[in-house]
């Protein structure tokens, strides 16, 4: 227990040295890992990042907010990464075993043909958008004593919102989201710096992944509506639509009382 | 965590019940019955413990329940005000339905526990202030309510409608944090003149927050998405009682803030969000091929109106959008527990692929038409009180808004009328015999309660008495409007 205190105290004490670090340097690096996320999405380098950039939060929140207080943003957020990475692999897994392109394999045999359009594409998207964050945040910058912060809030605001609406895959849509909330919490800490909107936000970043790593296990999962066929069996159907102990109702409804009468009401004539 | 007293706040009771009945929910999930009656004792107890006044004290031996008592935790309070009292009864008791419903319908595994969660976080929102936390409590919610939409499918796109849900949801987030600070620094202004442009933004923050909360804005919202991808119930449960809570937040901020309630802004916005959500509700609804889709107009068309009445400030639309809250957890509870044994007997919900299943489930069918009917409008349910109320609140000075209220809800009878004819219009040949006669195939709990729901439907319709009745107490309790 007194190592755990310990090794948190130490923590705290980075986080508060760290916070001394120029804005420039920060804000830089906090631009970087949100680019690479939006431009490369590929879970297994855009978890890395958001990790990097829950401490880069992290750091800046402690330059408002108690360091302390600040710690829970990279504890909170790199929890929810955790939780999503192995998510994620389980998806790749079983992805794999259906024999569809898998995280790993996209990195080891990048696709050149086809990778400076899509990049290109997401390149201008995100130079819009940091142009956008960048005017906003001269035009109408936050108020509170740390305006510094309000740029990086920007642009993870934009670039969130960004991810969600340029993809479809729940982890990419959940990760713009993650990004999103991080730039809220930037921007609004620093106007209530107070402990029990840290650690609701905290709570809320761990929840919120929750969500998401749920719906990344669902979105790995085999087509189970999309491959049937119109006239596909009601039966495969119902299991895929509510599947588990939802399939008892349709056995409840498809075969009991028509066995009862000995009717064979289900055979196909 | 202080109490204020050396009585037990009933706030903290009515977030802690139901928590704790989600408890033996989810371990004894395997047992529908004990999972939904712990659900139902939950919401039943407090149900019960909000009928009392928020001025009385029940005297539990031991520790008296202070009704109307304040909780103070980590600066923020909790109580349960008389405006708010009457809501919560209305949300649980919607929640009681779909709960109920649930029994022999089953929605997904984790139903009746995320359900219960969802429930206790929204009753949060409504009594926490200062009513920051309340944006965090929804958002909390949508978490819950992302895993719910989503319930056991599987596979790629099928978690687009959970997706919409979390993300407009949390899009609203900043709308209400922005709206805190700034009420916060408009406070401090002393100047009258000065303080009303103060409190412009959160004004127009608020609004945008509300109209994304409740799935106004952008057109086209999770709305349609939850309502093909959920489990009919889950998308019911979603906008009766959370959607309900949204709403029953706009009367309490407009109970609250003068500046709210005065600002133009706020009410040209909340018109534009209603009329369009109305209009595109009513526009596609009679086109429609799904019951799914049926039921997403539905949505659109009572979430547009209902934007539409909460911009009135006379005690009639109160009233007004208490009953249409109400009534909406009947009419969509009945629609989806119909819609439940149609995608299970079919895989489906597409006209086509339903062509003669009616024949084969005619109370589903019933159920399923009575309650769309009823959120049309159609007299003899509970949904034509609804319209009769907004006419009556639309009729004095919005006659275009209410003509357009009118053909909406004739537009969605259109639709039905288009899936009843084919519900029960012959076999395709090809069918085998999946869709033909005789009837009767369904287990006898679950004929019970779609006969049960179908009567509920008409008996409200046709003695509204007692949603009239809780719908005038409701209003009674704000005073905005005086």
């Amino acid at each position: 227990m007194q190592s755990i205190i310990a090794f948190v105290s130490d923590l705290v004490a980075l986080l508060d040295r760290l916070s001394r670090l120029a804005t420039p340097p920060l804000l830089a690096a906090l631009t970087a890992s949100v680019l690479l996320i939006v431009l490369v999405r590929n879970w297994r380098i855009a978890l890395p990042a958001l990790i990097i950039q829950y401490v880069l939060v992290g750091i800046m929140l402690a330059r408002a907010i108690d360091p302390g207080v600040a710690l829970i943003k990279p504890l909170a957020g790199s929890l929810v990464c955790v939780a999503l990475s192995i998510a994620a692999q389980y998806a790749d897994t079983r992805r794999a075993g259906r024999g569809e392109s898998i995280a790993i394999e996209r990195i080891r045999r990048i696709a050149w043909h086809s990778v400076p359009a899509q990049v290109l594409l997401r390149a201008v998207a995100a130079a819009v958008v940091l142009t956008a964050a960048f005017g906003a945040a001269v035009r109408f910058p936050l108020p509170g004593d740390a305006r510094e912060l309000g740029l990086g809030a920007y642009i993870l605001i934009s670039c969130g919102i960004l991810l969600i609406a340029t993809t479809s895959e729940a982890l990419n849509v959940g990760i713009g989201l993650l990004v999103f909330l991080s730039g809220i919490e930037l921007a609004y800490t620093p106007l209530e710096p107070s402990i029990s909107v840290s650690v609701l936000l905290g709570f809320m970043t761990l929840l919120v992944g929750v969500a998401i790593a749920y719906l990344t296990l669902a979105d790995g999962e085999a087509l189970a509506e999309s491959e049937l066929p119109d006239g596909g069996q009601p039966r495969a159907a119902l299991q895929g639509r509510l599947g588990g102990r939802a399939s008892r109702f349709a056995r409840l409804l498809f075969q009991p009382r028509a066995v009862d009468r000995g009717v064979a009401a289900n055979q196909p004539e | 965590m202080m109490l204020t007293s050396a009585s037990l706040p009933a706030s903290l009771l009515v977030v802690l019940i139901p928590l704790a009945a989600a408890v033996p929910a989810y371990l004894f999930r395997r047992w529908r019955s004990v999972e939904v009656l712990a659900a139902l004792i939950g919401c039943g107890l407090v149900m019960a413990l909000l009928s009392q006044p928020a001025t009385v004290t029940i005297p539990v031996p031991g520790l008296p329940i202070d009704v109307g008592g304040r909780l103070d935790l980590l600066g923020r309070t909790l109580t349960v005000q008389e405006a708010d009292r009457l809501p919560l009864v209305v949300l649980f008791a919607s929640a009681l339905v779909m709960f109920g419903l649930s029994w022999r319908l089953p929605q997904g595994r984790l139903f009746v526990p995320l359900g219960l969660g969802i429930l206790a976080l929204v009753c949060a929102g409504i009594m926490i202030r200062p009513f920051v936390f309340a944006a965090l409590a929804f958002e909390a919610a949508a978490a819950l309510a992302a895993v719910l939409i989503q319930a056991e499918r599987m596979g790629p796109l099928s978690t687009l409608g959970a997706q919409r849900y979390l993300a407009l949801s949390s899009l609203a987030l900043p709308a209400f944090l922005g709206a805190g600070y700034v009420i916060g620094q408009a406070a401090e202004v002393t100047d009258p003149a000065l303080q009303s442009a103060a409190y412009q933004p959160a004004a127009l923050l608020l609004a945008l927050g509300f109209a994304l909360l409740a799935g106004a804005v952008p057109l086209y919202t999770w709305t349609h998405a939850v309502a093909n991808q959920a489990s009919p119930l889950v998308t019911a449960f979603l906008s009766t009682v959370v959607t309900g809570a949204v709403t029953f937040l706009f009367l309490e901020f407009k109970q609250q803030f003068d500046w709210f309630r005065g600002s133009p802004d706020v009410r040209e916005a909340i018109n534009l969000f209603g009329i369009t959500t109305l209009l595109l509700g009513g526009v596609i609804a009679w086109a429609q091929r799904s019951w799914g889709r049926i039921l997403a107009c539905c949505l659109s068309v009572d979430l547009g109106v209902v934007l539409l009445i909460l911009n009135h400030e006379t005690p009639a639309s109160v009233e007004a959008v208490a009953f249409a809250i109400a009534a909406r957890g009947v009419s969509l509870g009945v629609f989806g527990a119909g819609l439940s044994v149609f995608r299970s007997y079919a895989g489906s919900d597409d006209f086509a692929r339903l062509r003669g299943a009616g024949r084969r489930y005619p109370l589903a069918a019933l159920a399923m038409a009575l309650g769309a009917f009823s959120i049309a409008g159609l007299p003899g349910t509970v949904g034509f009180v609804v319209r009769w109320l907004n006419v009556r609140v639309l009729s004095g000075t919005d006659l275009e808004v209410m003509m357009i209220m009118l053909l909406a809800g004739i537009s969605i009878g259109w639709g039905v009328l288009r899936g009843l004819f084919s519900l029960l219009a012959d076999p395709p040949e090809d069918a085998g015999n999946v869709a033909r006669p005789p009837s009767f195939f369904l287990p006898r709990g679950v004929s019970v309660s779609l006969l049960l729901g179908a009567l509920v439907v008409v008996l409200l319709g046709l003695a509204p008495g007692l949603l009239a009745e809780l719908a005038r107490a409701i209003a009674s309790a704000y005073t905005f409007y005086r």
